[in-house]
């Protein structure tokens, strides 16, 4: 993993910063200096937003949504990455403040007339370029949710069904599901993963 | 609908038998119903996964921005506060100093200072005219022999109504100072200060804060060195160092 600090950051270009992203050995550094440089402007913004608890669940959505971007070939490799994640986070606050019915404090309108935020997206341009993969991980998000309030039987089996891998990586068979979930056979778990579903459906 | 769901996932996981199949795809067919909730089963297979992935990566990356905002705001919280230890050691090293440093001997502090007692205007020669000018000639040079007893003689007989008066009576307080006689030296030098005489006036003061220091009177010879910082700065410069040094002669 590369150290990184913020002034070692600063000295990434964004063609830099992009390979880096590119590159799964340098993806993490990549994402943890496009957040270092956003961070005080991400913090700034959170304060006169009025949502210091939730900054950093919000500029963690940020990074997986660029990362979803970026893995998708989507991304417009002539802006700049830093104000676009800070864009990306100010329509993820705007849209938190919506979703609480409520107004941002008043010293936050200055964001729009700051000039050095000029570089940073507005709501609207970020809407349209985030728009899908956001709605997808809307969904994911509220799947993990209702999960939430299921048994820890149904988690448990969901768990051993689609991501605990055996030692070749491949899906565990049914046979190893039910060892596991103490049932008799596999069919059993195959009926609890059956009923279970139900409780992700309606 | 329980078991219906028990059923639909058997039929997608390709579990039931030919004849079960067969039924459920005929009743699939006349029931929207289920072909949408077969449909949602098969939706939800791709997107478990998927979910479980998301969540994972939220997880790591939540605790590598934390990690670094931890580290940032432990940097930025660490700076004001390495800075503040800094500048306590420096001022306690400071201070320290100016507690432990070890005094230093009035004999050494003066050695520098004593060696040249001769005023500025000891080369001055009386006009040719004046009856007294062999006195003051012969004192003075008896002087610069270091002949300080004879020196005493010669000066001590210009009298007060002379212009070389004040001169003569400096001379004799220097000599006094040179073997030692403080007492003697800080009260011709004392005398020196009191009359008109320019040079007088500007040279005796700095002799006579030397006798003083030489006495251990270092509050009198504090005071003389600051009339000289304060009026004759610039003739002894080292009026201000010598100042400084005092506060620090070992005591007795």
């Amino acid at each position: 993993m590369t150290y990184i600090n913020r002034k070692r950051c600063a000295a990434y270009t964004n063609e830099e910063l992009l390979a880096m992203l590119r590159d799964s050995k340098t993806q993490k550094a990549a994402i943890g200096c496009i957040y270092l440089l956003a961070q005080e402007r991400l913090e700034w913004m959170a304060r006169n937003y009025g949502l210091q608890e939730k900054w950093l669940d919000i500029a963690n959505d940020g990074v997986i949504i660029l990362i979803e971007k970026i893995e998708q070939n989507a991304y417009d490799p002539a802006s700049n990455l830093v104000p676009f994640y800070i864009g990306i986070c100010r329509f993820l606050m705007l849209g938190d403040l919506r979703d609480q019915k409520r107004r941002a404090k008043g010293n936050a309108a200055i964001l729009d007339n700051d000039p050095t935020w000029a570089e940073v997206p507005s709501p609207e341009d970020i809407r349209v370029q985030i728009e899908d993969i956001k709605a997808h991980q809307d969904q994911l998000d509220q799947l993990a949710e209702k999960m939430k309030k299921l048994t820890d039987i149904c988690k448990k089996v969901f768990r051993l069904r689609h991501w605990e891998k055996d030692e070749n990586g491949k899906r565990l068979s049914w046979a190893a599901i039910a060892s596991q979930m103490g049932h008799e056979n596999a069919q059993v778990s195959k009926n609890t993963y059956g009923r279970c579903k139900k409780g992700l459906i309606d | 609908m329980e078991d219906v769901d028990v059923q639909i996932n058997a039929y997608i996981a390709g579990d039931l038998s030919e004849t079960d199949r067969i039924a459920f795809e005929k009743e699939l067919q006349a029931d929207a119903q289920l072909a949408a909730r077969v449909q949602a089963h098969r939706d939800l297979e791709t997107r478990l996964p998927k979910m479980f992935a998301h969540q994972q990566q939220k997880a790591e990356m939540r605790a590598y921005l934390a990690s670094l905002t931890s580290a940032a705001s432990t940097a930025r919280n660490i700076k004001p506060l390495l800075i503040g230890i800094a500048t306590a050691l420096v001022l306690l090293a400071a201070l320290g100093y100016l507690l432990l440093r070890p005094c230093q001997d009035k004999d050494i502090v003066l050695s520098e200072y004593m060696r040249d007692l001769n005023p500025s205007y000891i080369e001055t020669s009386m006009g040719a005219e004046n009856p007294l000018k062999d006195l003051w000639e012969q004192g003075s040079a008896r002087y610069r022999r270091e002949e300080f007893s004879a020196a005493r003689e010669l000066l001590g007989q210009i009298p007060e109504s002379d212009n070389f008066y004040a001169k003569a009576q400096l001379l004799i307080g220097n000599s006094h100072l040179s073997e030692g006689n403080w007492a003697f030296s800080i009260a011709a030098l004392e005398r020196c200060r009191t009359l008109s005489d320019p040079a007088v006036t500007a040279d005796a003061p700095w002799f006579l804060a030397l006798a003083y220091i030489q006495l251990d009177n270092i509050p009198q010879a504090e005071a003389v060195l600051q009339e000289i910082v304060d009026n004759q700065w610039f003739r002894y410069p080292d009026a201000k160092v010598l100042q400084k040094k005092i506060g620090r002669l070992c005591g007795e």
